[in-house]
């Protein structure tokens, strides 16, 4: 934003009469930090001294009513407002590409109540996802959502940007979680969904901010349904000959309506890859880990059940302790030197359709990555870890070595990467994202994926945020009013 | 110094944009900025390296000052990366370039002035001798060494063990007056100094002919077993060096001391020098077991996952507000396990939970309560 300093002063002190003086910061070194997530292009461009988009002030409110306020201030000088949780998406969500203010949430991190006979609990957005699971497990109860990111990501993270854990299959999505949820509207109007999710009373409210990336306003606060902690949770591991015969596991697993917690198949160079990596399994063919949890009596059967399944596919039943070194150890491909790291170029283009259509899918994925990227030397590895009743979630990744130096030619090559992957996922029947958002990465394709239902979306955003102060760029929206 | 260039250019290339362990950095969770995490700072010190901050902005050292170094993120981390010693390094950095806060050279002129870094009246081992009666024998196999929090700021730790070794009648002696083994400043960046401490504790040592050393203080003990060789400070060869846990451990087997048994519930906090640098887990634990008729109610976050009481990091000295937050938190994890005592192993750490002692358990240091079992 280009503001004289006179300006921007003013902006500061009334920032500060809300929130506190020290919980404004104009500092450059907050605002270097906060210029970037876990997304590729920012973490490139800092890593290759070009000057990142930073914004001009970050604020820690403590409460919706200080939000609130701190909306109302921005609209009045048409201020980008970008909210920040944990800072854990891939996608640049939070990246102020326009300036303005970073809201960090993290100080709105009381948990408000726990609800031990209708198992859920409401807390504050800004509460840390680890720290939440802790408290939840003191009574024991768990949220059930354990996605890579938990050790630094924020409840409001999780629904902001449809996050999913490693036990989804069936505990489901951070969205399939969420009761009710209060929100700041972008011009200060505090609301809240009805208090439970099934109803018969219209479109629900709650879905217009579940998945919106901090663009429709901020969630403040979030009512979540809770599980016990189950008697027991078992894992197992087979080794199947091919991709094509683990899918027809899985398949098989789910259209049976086992409900496994998990389903993790990994593709032949996954299996070579990572798993040699992480887990030390030196194995050819297609890895696979399932788990069950519940009663020990349910586990008996849903065990014995998927066994029966992936023995008759010809899966090499590889007892229990691979797949629970792979549970103790799920984080650890996520932290470096194990995950993708700069100056290699990579990207998760992660996508979800039907059964009928995954393995094309995938195929078409990996010859566009593959064949497209050859003279880059590029590669494909997928696993599928989300498993639904109708479909299943593949996680894909392209990776480049030596990708070109300068940071301009960089960003072109993985933004033409990008391009073709999510069409090869829309031409097969898939979708833009499954779990990780939309952010700055994808929004440019999000017309194109919705079609003429991208009105609705547009039309929604418009009315909510006629300054077009939230988030501006990301999720597929324009820039500031 | 402790880390190589290699090391260093690794750690923060691995910190810089991770955000895995911002659940295990207590600042961070206190203070709720992403500054003062891990990869905050791991991105500080990109930049400053590359020049696009500069080190003489008061933020760089109000951040880098803001960090327990308590080795909890390197224990989340799958990588193992050392992000404390990398703060430590970074610290030592600003105290060359004449940019540490003026409590690192407050702190080091009093420990160069009175042995101890803290502020206030030090109390000398002699004037506890004299309130114990206990005697000390020049010459003894047995040195003991209490550290400056027992000297300054839980004196009570120092004052059993007297009574305990005269109750014993073990022969020891003692550094008069006792210095500072360097340990805070080496956590606060300044290397000479901390070097320089180290070398006359080690000088001493070897001029008092002791064949054992036992140190009260969990954190003199990871400075004499982990960094005063590397400080050019090596302790005579053939000394032994104990922590008092393990010294009691050894005693009670050896000597068959008779213990009488306590009751309430317990639980224990691992001061994070033991916790991690040392991996000293289980000595507190099973002398605590055998003083004790009940097992412990262990914390939440014990052995290597402890979290810091707020004794870490010299931060007492420069952010002692985050410090005593720090430790309400820790007191509330022992406070929600129910027990009774709050057993620690580390004058520091029990100063400090003492401070916030509620109506929930009592703090005590694991000394106090070997000496009423005897």
């Amino acid at each position: 934003m280009a503001a004289n300093e006179l300006l921007m002063d003013l902006i500061k002190n009334e920032l500060m009469d809300i929130a506190g003086r020290d919980d404004v910061s104009t500092s450059e070194v907050d605002r270097y930090v906060y210029s970037t997530d876990v997304y590729w292009i920012p973490r490139m461009w800092l890593d290759r001294l070009q000057g990142p988009a930073l914004p001009d002030f970050v604020v820690y409110p403590e409460s919706a009513a200080e939000v609130s306020r701190i909306l109302k201030v921005a609209n009045r000088f048409r201020l980008p407002v970008i909210p920040y949780g944990g800072g854990t998406g891939s996608q640049g969500g939070t990246v102020p590409l326009y300036g303005g203010i970073i809201l960090d949430l993290k100080k709105m991190n009381r948990i408000v109540r726990i609800d031990e006979k209708s198992l859920t609990v409401t807390a504050q957005a800004g509460i840390n996802g680890q720290v939440l699971e802790w408290e939840l497990n003191r009574r024991g109860l768990t949220l059930a959502h354990y996605p890579a990111s938990e050790y630094g990501a924020t409840l409001g993270g999780y629904i902001a940007a449809r996050g999913s854990g490693t036990l989804s299959t069936k505990y489901g999505k951070a969205e399939d979680m969420v009761m009710s949820l209060e929100a700041v509207l972008p011009q200060g109007d505090i609301i809240r969904s009805l208090p439970i999710p099934s109803h018969s009373c219209g479109p629900d409210v709650r879905q217009h901010f579940v998945g919106s990336e901090g663009t429709m306003g901020v969630i403040t606060e979030v009512t979540m349904r809770l599980d016990p902690i189950p008697e027991e949770r078992r894992f197992r591991s087979y080794l199947f000959s091919d991709l094509a015969t683990g899918l027809e596991a899985g398949r098989r697993i789910m259209t049976h309506r086992y409900h496994p917690c998990t389903i993790r198949l990994y593709d032949a160079p996954s299996t070579q890859k990572f798993i040699k990596r992480v887990l030390g399994i030196d194995a050819d063919g297609s890895f696979m880990v399932t788990g069950t949890d519940g009663s020990k009596a349910l586990v008996d059967l849903e065990e014995a059940g998927i066994q029966e399944i992936c023995v008759s596919l010809g899966g090499h039943d590889l007892g229990r302790e691979a797949g629970e070194t792979w549970w103790k150890q799920r984080y650890d491909f996520y932290y470096p030197p194990f995950t993708p790291d700069l100056p290699e170029l990579f990207g998760t283009i992660e996508s979800t359709t039907t059964y009928d259509k995954i393995l094309p899918l995938y195929e078409a994925k990996k010859k566009a990555i593959e064949t497209g990227y050859k003279e880059w030397g590029a590669t494909y590895t997928g696993h599928f870890s989300h498993w639904f009743p109708w479909g299943v979630m593949v996680y894909d990744r392209f990776y480049i070595k030596r990708p070109p130096h300068d940071a301009h030619e960089a960003m072109e090559l993985h933004n033409m990467i990008w391009a073709d992957a999510a069409r090869a996922s829309l031409v097969s029947g898939g979708i833009l994202n499954d779990h990780h958002g939309i952010g700055l990465k994808l929004g440019w394709l999000m017309p194109e994926q919705y079609g003429p239902a991208w009105q609705i979306l547009a039309g929604i955003k418009k009315m909510l945020d006629p300054n077009g102060i939230m988030n501006p760029g990301k999720l597929g929206f324009g820039f500031p009013g | 110094m402790f880390l190589t260039d290699e090391e260093r250019k690794l750690t923060i290339h691995g910190c810089r944009f991770c955000p895995m362990c911002f659940h295990a950095d207590t600042v961070a969770g206190i203070t709720c900025r992403e500054t003062n995490s891990p990869r905050g700072r791991g991105l500080l010190l990109f930049a400053l390296e590359n020049g696009v901050l500069k080190w003489d902005d008061p933020a760089v050292a109000d951040i880098l000052y803001k960090s327990f170094t308590d080795g909890l993120p390197e224990e989340w981390c799958a990588g193992h990366y050392d992000h404390d010693e990398l703060v430590i390094d970074a610290r030592h950095r600003l105290v060359e370039k004449g940019l540490a806060p003026e409590a690192v050279g407050q702190a080091a002129a009093r420990i160069l002035a009175t042995g101890s870094p803290y502020p206030g009246a030090v109390q000398a081992l002699k004037d506890q001798l004299a309130e114990t009666g206990a005697l000390v024998t020049p010459g003894a196999d047995l040195l003991v060494f209490s550290g400056c929090g027992a000297r300054s700021l839980y004196p009570a730790t120092i004052r059993s063990f007297l009574k305990i070794l005269t109750a014993k009648q073990v022969p020891f002696n003692i550094i008069d007056p006792e210095p500072c083994c360097g340990m805070p400043l080496y956590q606060l960046g300044d290397f000479a100094n901390a070097a320089l401490q180290a070398k006359t504790v080690s000088m001493q040592i070897a001029h008092s002919g002791a064949k054992e050393v036992v140190l009260l203080d969990a954190d003199c003990f990871r400075m004499f077993t982990t960094r005063f060789a590397r400080f050019g400070a090596p302790l005579p060869a053939g000394l032994k060096v104990s922590h008092v846990s393990e010294w009691f451990c050894r005693m009670i087997a050896e000597c068959k001391w008779a213990l009488k048994k306590r009751t309430e519930c317990w639980t224990y906090h691992d001061p994070s020098s033991l916790a991690r640098f040392t991996m000293l887990h289980e000595p507190p634990r099973e002398l605590l077991t055998s003083l004790f008729s009940q097992e412990p109610l262990e914390m939440h976050g014990n052995r290597g996952k402890a979290f810091c009481c707020g004794e870490g990091g010299g931060m007492s000295l420069t952010n002692p507000e985050i410090v005593h937050e720090a430790a309400l938190r820790r007191y509330e994890q022992a406070r929600n396990t129910g027990a009774e005592l709050l057993v620690t192993c580390s004058p520091g750490c029990a100063s400090l939970l003492s401070q916030v002692q509620g109506d929930g358990p009592i703090v005590r240091d694991l000394v106090e309560l070997v000496e009423e079992a005897i």
